[in-house]
């Protein structure tokens, strides 16, 4: 009695406790709220993800949020939550278990420093496939010692055996493999089946292979797969080669080798003719080594298609197989080719000139010319039926008959022509949209943003796009499972459609907490402007898209991942896990180099990314030659002053001689960026430079006007000796559709530049320079660009006449100005010696025509015009430079290779005709 | 001396009640990680719960985990190409269903700890993955008339020679051994899907008590 009412009082006990707790607690305050890590200090953002706190009601729910929040963050490898009762209340403990990660990797010595295992050290670790960092997993762990025995085995050693132990400290674990080696095998005997008797002494001889020779099974596949190749390239295509090895203990191994050389495969093409190359490249035998009914097959279908293709509408071919004994078996490929037939012309009946014109655009099968026959191809007819009928479609004719008819002569049997006819019937127009299901998006702004407009052709095509609009539309309002059902009726006449949309809205989705995960040295503060979620509004797909483009963007991540946890019904929200693995910190590049004035040449660069964690970045770039040397600096930053502003620091420092000038120049320079929209952008810059060239007089010829001589070298304009520090202001306003090759929009650029002496520069000036390009898309993917460019600066010298400084003049003349003249020759020239001196004011207008030829060629004809004047008082519209010319695009993959010829249309007496001009990209 | 033998035996259940009263319990804890998101006991126990409400089968806790993993992957499939959601109605049918088996929902809230919004969800859940599943294999689903007459003469005739009843006529069962073998077919075909999908997938169990 006892006993059993004890054991029935334990029982009640245990089933209270081991029943689902959970309830127990489910509506009691929660009183308090610990975190226990099991080892090692919690994370920071640990606590910030518990869905429950102190003072709440106790939900169960909240706590499995919690547990899924808290594992999600990567940073532990279990989760448990207990409660205790305290007084009316419930105390909670997440007890947080955190992931241990791979530390050292070690091979175990001394096995480690003999001379067998060192050599092939890394090649053991890289087997292993574990790396410092990753997560610690046991099993990974065995599975890489086994991997590694089996490397060793492959390498010899036969009887090799690798264990593994892991030291765990904390949260990281050394993990150190130890190796018993044991001794390498040497062959003991080889022994050859399935293969003629004089083929076994190729083979061995082939594959090198001696009894008592050190075994290694790669080097013996490699020379086995060598010796198949070798038969399979002689036609043997069903030839096989398998070697086993039997370890012999203690130290010998024998290799059986399986082989059976099978019949040698020929090939044959009768019936036609067909070159050699050409029956390789239809019969794909040789090339995949394999003589398999599927090739075979392909192969017959792949002749067929090449006659048929070639104007043979009736080509067929078979095959045929012929086995000679066991040693030859030949595929003989019977070709019958039939008329040979050419399309004579193409007539299209039933439409008006303007729509046959279009038509005819769409065709694939030509007629033939006189320079070239046209063959008929069947299916391509075929295809340009449906193509023509998919057209009519679109714009409207849902009753269109389209039929294609050949006509053939008994005069000329390989010729036919064709007749498209075509029976457009009634142009059909939506009629009415109905709409239903949409409740939490209003029904006018659906159908406002699916473009659908009532009256509009009724486009088949135009009806799905909308479709998926409207699917994109509650996507990106937080309806992730949204389905849209599309359903269109004519009407009898075919005159008039309706489209229903019928509208699943689902649920909406929130945005929950947002977890990032995977920063090591990285800010989540840097991070953060990237992530265009926000908690609790509403989730949509593209801000998902947009935010992992974004983090991309940054350059601090080799890899980014977003993903949306499963939405929690009772919050009617997805966590969003935002998984990031940060790229290498330090970037080191150099090279070595020759040319013919720096003779040696030695560059480096040094790089660090994302300092403090800020998405910060510095580089120190240096250069060495014989003639010069170049030492650059730069550092950017996201933010400036705590605002959005990007900012950028140069420096340079550069010495040395270039066309035979001795000179040093020194600069530094500062950037600030204010995006202020999608297409418009301001800078605001200050620069320091000062160029000195030490052999060069002050007075020199374009260093002065006022020169009364000097060196008649050309001094390189950016090695004009000058002391400038300006502040500048730019605006760029950018929509044109595509930068390198645009059809479309317009790109903008003002910029005004102030030297001022209280900014100490040596030469004060201000100037200012606009620039504007207009791309009008025209009719055969033909575009029109308007180039228009302003400039005009004045110094404060006293001398108010006087030039800017050289390295600030205008210029013009070369292949992005004015393109009848040589690169500068379009500027005023020191009278003394003929050098292009540049002037104060800047005056051009471009226009230029951009049409394709082929696929990957254009062609261009331009008209550039404009001047550059001294300064403002002489400018004479009439005596403008008046140039015009052709040129050529080639797109590639870098942007489009440029060749261009511009004439000039009044040139002077002792000026040259014209100019070519070979660059990459477009000039404007 | 009964008192005395009651006293302590009441003073040891006292003590028991108490400390289990007042020792600390697990609420909630991970038991399985599919990839990066863990599966909670408490899930596990909900499933459990609804089972019992939908009259199914018990199933250990390992097996329900692993149910739990199953059902994650499939979710996942289902949900990377959304169709229209589950007539209200159809919800509204089965829910119907399971209260028939309780007076009111404030008792069936009460004993099995489910919120309805809960129970709804689950319902709409198990209804899309069933959708989906019929959706992607039923179509492929086969069945041979040589099928069911080696099913016949192989495995139902034996049976019922062995349990000494004689074999009905093969044309009076064809149409039920038919619709068993055409589960059974699809019922392959879900699982070796799911093989597939748990293979791609990074699985971890927990083992607990």
């Amino acid at each position: 009695m006892f006993s059993s009412s004890i054991l029935a009082g334990v029982a009640l006990a245990l089933a209270l406790a081991t029943g689902n707790a959970s309830e127990r607690f489910t509506g009691m305050v929660v009183d308090d709220i610990q975190m226990a890590s099991a080892r090692g200090p919690l994370p920071e953002r640990a606590r910030g993800l518990v869905a429950i706190q102190t003072g709440d009601t106790y939900d169960p729910a909240a706590v499995r949020r919690s547990i899924k929040r808290l594992y999600a963050l990567g940073s532990f490898s279990d989760i448990k939550v207990d409660a205790r009762p305290v007084g009316d209340g419930v105390a909670l403990t997440f007890h947080l278990y955190p992931r241990v990660i791979v530390g050292e990797i070690l091979l175990s010595e001394p096995v480690a420093n003999s001379k067998e295992v060192s050599s092939m050290r890394e090649t053991l670790l890289e087997e292993g496939r574990i790396s410092s960092g990753e997560p610690f997993d046991t099993r990974q762990v065995e599975k890489a010692a086994a991997r590694m025995a089996e490397l060793l085995h492959k390498k010899g050693f036969l009887w090799a055996q690798v264990d593994s132990e892991a030291r765990i400290r904390e949260a990281e674990a050394q993990v150190v493999f130890h190796i018993e080696l044991g001794p390498r095998a040497r062959i003991q005997e080889i022994r050859i089946q399935g293969v003629p008797e004089h083929t076994k002494e190729d083979l061995r001889r082939q594959a090198a292979l001696k009894p008592g020779s050190l075994y290694d099974e790669e080097t013996v596949d490699k020379q086995l797969d060598t010796i198949l190749k070798r038969w399979k390239s002689n036609g043997f295509y069903e030839a096989q080669l398998d070697a086993k090895a039997l370890p012999q203990p203690p130290d010998r191994v024998s290799i059986d080798i399986q082989g059976s050389l099978g019949p040698r495969v020929l090939i044959e093409a009768v019936g036609a003719e067909l070159s050699q190359k050409t029956l390789s490249q239809l019969v794909p035998i040789e090339k995949e080594a394999s003589n398999s009914e599927d090739l075979i097959e392909e192969s017959r279908a792949n002749i067929e298609a090449y006659f048929l293709v070639r104007g043979f509408p009736d080509a067929s071919v078979s095959v045929e197989r012929e086995l000679v004994g066991q040693e030859r078996l030949t595929f003989r490929f019977r070709i019958e080719t039939g008329q040979h037939v050419e399309v004579g012309s193409i007539r299209i009946v039933g439409v008006s000139d303007v729509d046959e014109k279009t038509i005819r655009t769409l065709l694939t099968t030509r007629p033939s010319g006189r320079l070239r026959a046209s063959p008929y191809i069947p299916r391509s007819w075929g295809d340009d039926q449906r193509e023509v009928r998919r057209y009519l479609l679109q714009q409207g004719y849902h009753r269109a008959v389209v039929t294609g008819e050949l006509e053939s002569t008994d005069e000329d049997p390989g010729r036919v022509d064709l007749v498209l006819r075509i029976e457009k019937g009634p142009e059909a127009h939506l009629e009415s949209i109905v709409l239903s299901g949409a409740k939490q998006i209003q029904p006018d702004d659906v159908i406002k943003n699916s473009g659908l407009k009532v009256g509009e052709v009724f486009d088949a095509n135009k009806l799905i796009g909308a479709r998926e609009t409207i699917i994109n539309l509650y996507r990106n309002r937080g309806f992730r499972q949204a389905v849209v059902k599309l359903a269109t009726e004519l009407d009898a006449s075919g005159t008039r459609g309706t489209a229903s949309i019928l509208i699943e809205e689902g649920v909406e989705t929130r945005v929950g907490r947002i977890i990032i995960t995977g920063l090591d040295q990285t800010k989540e503060q840097t991070v953060q402007p990237h992530v265009m979620l926000f908690p609790q509004e509403p989730l949509s797909s593209e801000d998902l898209l947009e935010t992992r483009q974004q983090l991309i963007g940054t350059g601090l991540f080799r890899d980014v991942s977003v993903e949306v946890l499963p939405r929690d019904p009772a919050t009617r929200s997805s966590d969003i896990l935002i998984d990031l693995k940060e790229a290498p910190r330090t970037t080191v590049g150099y090279g070595f180099g020759y040319s013919e004035r720096d003779l040696v040449r030695v560059e480096g660069q040094l790089t660090r990314h994302n300092i403090f964690g800020m998405n910060r970045s510095a580089s120190v770039f240096a250069r060495a030659s014989f003639r010069s040397n170049r030492l650059f600096f730069s550092y950017q930053q996201p933010s400036t002053f705590g605002l959005n502003l990007p900012s950028f620091v140069t420096a340079v420092r550069e010495e040395g001689e270039r066309a035979d000038i001795k000179f040093k120049r020194v600069g530094v320079g500062m950037q600030v960026l204010k995006r202020v929209s999608k297409n418009q952008t301001f800078f605001f810059r200050y620069s320091l430079e000062d160029v000195e060239l030490p052999e060069v007089p002050e007075n020199a010829p374009q260093v002065s006007e006022n020169a009364p001589g000097g060196p008649t070298e050309r001094i390189p304009r950016d090695l004009a000796p000058a002391f400038i520090s300006k502040v500048s202001v730019s605006s760029v306003t950018d929509t044109r559709d595509d930068s390198v090759s645009p059809t479309r929009g317009q790109f903008r650029i003002l910029d005004f530049d102030l030297s001022a002496k209280f900014l100490g520069t040596h030469s004060p000036f201000v100037k200012g320079l606009a620039q504007q390009f207009f791309y009008f898309p025209l009719p055969s993917n033909t575009v029109f660009v308007l180039a228009l460019r302003g400039g005009i600066s004045q110094t404060f010298r006293e001398d108010r006449d006087a030039l800017i400084p050289l390295t600030e003049r205008f210029f013009a003349g070369g292949a992005n100005t004015l393109r009848g003249f040589a690169l500068d020759d379009a500027s005023p020239t020191n009278p003394k010696n003929g050098e292009p001196l540049g002037g104060n004011v800047l005056m051009l207008l471009n226009l230029e025509f951009r049409f394709p030829i082929t696929k990957r060629l254009g062609g261009v004809v331009f008209s550039d015009n404009g001047k550059v004047y001294r300064r403002l008082q002489v400018i004479r519209l009439l005596n403008w430079n008046y140039n015009a010319g052709f040129g050529f695009r080639y797109e590639t993959p870098i942007g489009p290779v440029r060749v261009d010829y511009g004439i000039k249309l009044n040139p002077r007496p002792d000026e040259s005709f014209g100019r070519l001009h070979v660059s990459l990209g477009h000039p404007f | 001396m009964k008192q005395l033998l009651r006293t302590p035996s009441l003073f040891l259940l006292g003590v028991v009640l108490v400390a289990s009263a007042a020792r600390a319990e697990i609420v909630d804890r991970i038991v399985a990680v599919l990839d990066r998101e863990a599966i909670t006991l408490s899930e596990a126990e909900q499933a459990a719960e609804y089972r019992a409400l939908r009259g199914e089968e018990e199933l250990s806790m390992s097996k329900l985990v692993e149910r739990l993993i199953e059902a994650r992957l499939v979710e996942r499939e289902v949900n990377r190409y959304p169709e229209e959601s589950i007539p209200q109605k159809q919800i509204d049918e089965v829910l119907d269903a399971i209260r028939q088996s309780f007076h009111s929902e404030e008792t069936l809230v009460d004993i099995k700890g489910i919120t309805l919004d809960e129970l709804e969800a689950l319902v709409r859940k198990q209804l899309t993955v069933q959708r989906y599943l019929e959706r992607r294999f039923r179509p492929l689903v086969y069945v041979t008339e040589a099928d069911i007459e080696k099913y016949y003469a192989d495995e139902l005739v034996p049976v019922l020679d062995d349990a000494g009843e004689a074999a009905p006529l093969f044309e009076s069962v064809a149409g039920s051994m038919r619709r068993i073998l055409e589960e059974k077919a699809f019922n392959q075909r879900v699982d070796r899907w799911i093989g597939v999908l748990k293979s791609r997938a990074h699985v971890r169990r927990y083992v607990w008590q």
